[in-house]
């Protein structure tokens, strides 16, 4: 293979300088939703954060492979300790660049022949994994909700005793406040009347109502609800308000959601660190002179592949818990890296379903609307703004109501149509009046749909394929009694008024009856040593060859968890990635 | 010479008499759906009991109400009486037209909720009558977009906002709901000579007229 290194030269080293220099002195012209529609009430806008890829070094002290809620942390916290570049496989993107019809949602989807796709689709034999690719890793696509997990989380033995101690000593909650404060989240108050919300507290009060055990509040949001409104946050990104749309989880047009482009990644920026973008890593391996030799390829913009090397006195894996084990597995298959047996196992989906209460007697407003003006009366609000949390067989689970972007709501439509055509005079009506795609009270705008979390009984596992790529192997995850509960919940919600349930579109609609998550976890998992993980509690990999651990190839994101968080994870990760950082600098700096 | 004059002070009596007496007609109506009471949506059913004493006053005269008296039973909430006034041809206002129809007028109920608060609450909503057509022309013209408040004088476009979101409907498409409703028309205060389906057609002409010559322009209304 013709490997492309990039060697530092003086004119290299120069021609970086006064580029950088030009970046932070230059004000960019930034493409945003209102600049292209004329509109320039609100829009975010900030300064292009990656660097062009002329300017990887072939030596770094610090490498970190991923910019999601584990990279983009550990990044922001070392960067101005060490020499560090952030190496993120998809696009950066900004507000105003994100799909706002479905021809675009399709064309954002990562295939091989689409390899800067932002929306990758990981399919399995049981479990099908939606996850984000672009700068800000999932964030970009997620629904912003910041949830503390269980009290009792970090209790059991699964967990090194090293972050027990600090759950009961206090550190873990200073973490978890650094990280909320970075974040910065906020609260849609229900009682500020969005349909939604009032809905799921509602078939939630009604449970409860016929004995039932269940609970509602609302959610946590990493999103600008108030804070800023067009002035600077944190890190000196102009950030608007929430306009309330409904279109979080294809991306935010309005800049409002407060993804890792505007907190953590800026302030690694703004630290010394250099990003690049289209940098996907293919494997790691160990060089004699004790660093590690990162293997990858810079994609262009037209897809093609441009391989690279470069070498870092400490790597961390912050590609997700599919890419971080995906590596990893490469690696020890194909550069014999001594790694711990554990490693691929103890994946979980965090007993994420799916599910839609469909074309029921109460007005909803699910529909969002995305840069288009409101239609009368109001508006979905950000994507998730409420949760339900119910008794389960292995502790609580939730259920989150959901908007659906506007992007996807003809197909939606459709599909939900076909489902459930309508059993009723006023059902059919309502069905009808979807099909027209002119009315905004049919079917559509009368359900709600249901994201369930929970922490399953049994675990999955990431295996390579014969393309060397990860695929999880998780035979019966679907009949597992924690989403079988899950499910049932959803249909007590549903029968409430009188909607139709249609389990996750990948059962109902085109077979296969697979599971699909957006929280994939674990592969990588924490432990005390090679026995029972794959790196400690310091995120450092095992190597069972010494008995000791590789000093400086880290895994620093959802991987390293030992199974479901119960809640939406990226808080959790989030955590984990402060006390990794802090870990680190202590060590190292 | 008295004789004719005596005849012809009974033909004025008659007259005046005749013209002093108004068409009247009362009905029941029932209406269910869902109520949005504090924060929380509930199953919700209305029965009322509608009584126009005037059908042309009502229809000439938007400060000339017909009363209603009724019951008003809310899932998990004790059932309470009501009572209130339906207003006719209530200024419409272009907010609270359904989309695309510039014009229309409403049906407007006003019930006072004999809850024994201290400050009356009052449950207020509208139905539309449009002389557009459409596919929800009769889904308008039978939904109560609605609101608990204890505003009695609430603007219209109000009724339609977040914080409302009541809405009750008659369920037209059930066969004993429309039996029930066609069986509960009375006609009353009428002259003797006007038969009682006279007064239920100008009644349907007031409230359906619009939709009528919409859907059924071959009838001469």
């Amino acid at each position: 293979m013709d490997k492309k290194t990039f060697k530092t030269n003086r004119r290299n080293f120069l021609k970086g300088s006064v580029g950088a220099a030009a970046l932070t002195m230059t004000p960019l012209t930034i493409k945003t939703a209102s600049a292209e529609s004329g509109d320039t009430s609100s829009a975010s806008s900030r300064a292009t954060l990656s660097s062009p890829i002329s300017e990887l070094k072939p030596n770094w002290d610090v490498v970190v492979i991923g910019s999601g809620y584990g990279g983009a942390v550990v990044a922001g916290r070392l960067a101005e300790h060490f020499d560090l570049a952030v190496l993120e496989r998809g696009k950066e993107y900004k507000a105003g660049d994100f799909p706002d019809n479905f021809s675009d949602v399709i064309g954002s989807v990562k295939t091989p022949a689409n390899p800067l796709g932002m929306v990758e689709v990981v399919p399995g034999q049981d479990v099908d994994v939606v996850q984000g690719s672009g700068l800000g890793g999932t964030s970009l696509i997620n629904a912003n909700v910041a949830i503390v997990p269980e009290d009792t989380h970090f209790d059991g033995p699964e967990w090194p005793p090293e972050i027990t101690t600090d759950r009961y000593n206090g550190k873990l909650g200073e973490l978890m406040m650094k990280a909320v404060n970075t974040l910065e989240i906020e609260q849609v108050d229900h009682t500020k009347g969005l349909p939604k919300q009032r809905h799921i507290y509602s078939t939630t009060n009604k449970i409860v109502e016929n004995g039932g055990t269940a609970r509602v509040e609302e959610c946590y949001l990493t999103v600008n609800l108030e804070k800023y409104d067009n002035t600077p946050n944190a890190q000196g990104i102009t950030q608007p308000k929430c306009t309330f749309c409904g279109d979080c989880v294809t991306g935010c047009n309005v800049g409002a959601k407060n993804t890792l482009d505007v907190n953590y990644l800026p302030m690694a920026r703004n630290n010394g660190a250099k990003i690049f973008t289209q940098c996907e890593v293919d494997t790691v391996e160990k060089t004699s002179n004790g660093k590690y030799q990162v293997n990858g390829n810079y994609v262009t913009d037209d897809g093609i592949k441009e391989p690279f090397t470069l070498e870092a006195g400490n790597v961390i894996l912050a590609a997700g818990s599919i890419g971080s084990t995906g590596i990893l597995l490469r690696s020890t298959q194909q550069k014999n890296i001594p790694l711990s047996n554990e490693l691929g196992e103890c994946f979980s989906g965090n007993a994420d379903v799916l599910g839609v209460n469909y074309n029921g007697d109460v007005f909803s407003e699910i529909e969002g609307h995305g840069t288009n003006p409101a239609p009368a009366p109001g508006h979905p609000g950000p994507t998730l703004t409420s949760v339900a949390t119910h008794n389960g067989p292995n502790g609580e689970f939730i259920i989150e109501e959901g908007a659906i972007p506007s992007a996807l709501i003809a197909g939606a439509r459709l599909a939900a149509a076909v489902a459930s055509p309508g059993n009723t005079v006023p059902e059919a009506r309502r069905v009808l009046r979807d099909l027209s795609l002119t009315y905004k009270n049919g079917a559509m705008n009368h359900s709600m749909v249901y994201l369930g979390i929970g922490k399953e009984t049994t675990q999955g596992k990431i295996e390579l394929d014969y393309h060397n790529n990860p695929k999880i192997n998780w035979p019966g995850a679907k009949d597992d009694p924690t989403v079988t509960a899950i499910a049932d919940a959803m249909k007590q919600h549903t029968n409430v008024f009188n909607g139709n349930f249609i389990k996750n579109p990948r059962s109902e609609w085109y077979g296969g009856s697979n599971l699909i998550t957006v929280h994939p976890l674990g592969g990588c998992k924490v432990g005390t040593n090679a026995a029972s993980g794959v790196v400690n509690h310091k995120g450092q990999c095992f190597d069972p060859s010494t008995g000791g651990t590789h000093d400086g190839l880290y895994v620093c994101d959802g991987a390293i968890l030992p199974g479901a968080v119960g809640v939406n994870p990226f808080l959790t990760i989030t955590v984990l990635a402060e006390r990794i950082a802090e870990h680190f600098i202590n060590d190292k700096a | 010479m008295k004789k004719y004059n005596f005849l012809f002070s009974l033909l004025c009596l008659f007259a005046v008499s005749i013209s002093a007496q108004a068409d009247g007609i009362r009905f029941e109506e029932t209406m269910a759906g869902y109520a949005s009471v504090d924060g929380i949506y509930r199953d919700m059913r209305v029965n009322l009991n509608v009584n126009i004493d005037d059908i042309d006053a009502w229809e000439d005269n938007p400060n000339h109400s017909a009363n209603i008296t009724g019951d008003m039973i809310i899932d998990g909430l004790p059932t309470n009486s009501v009572n209130g006034t339906l207003n006719i041809f209530s200024p419409s206002t272009t907010q609270s037209c359904p989309t695309g129809i510039s014009s229309c007028y409403h049906l407007v109920y006003s019930l006072k909720i004999n809850d024994g608060s201290a400050i009356p609450n009052y449950f207020v909503g509208f139905k539309t009558v449009s002389n557009g057509d459409g596919f929800d022309i009769i889904d308008d013209l039978t939904t109560l977009q609605a609101c608990f408040t204890q505003n009695p004088n609430l603007a219209l476009e109000d009724y339609l906002t977040d914080d409302c979101r009541s809405t009750i409907q008659v369920e037209w498409w059930k066969n004993w709901v429309l039996w029930d409703f066609y069986w509960s028309f009375d006609v009353y205060n009428t002259p003797w000579y006007r038969l009682d389906l006279t007064v239920q057609l100008k009644f349907l002409k007031v409230v359906f007229g619009p939709v009528a010559e919409t859907y059924f322009d071959w009838l001469i209304w």
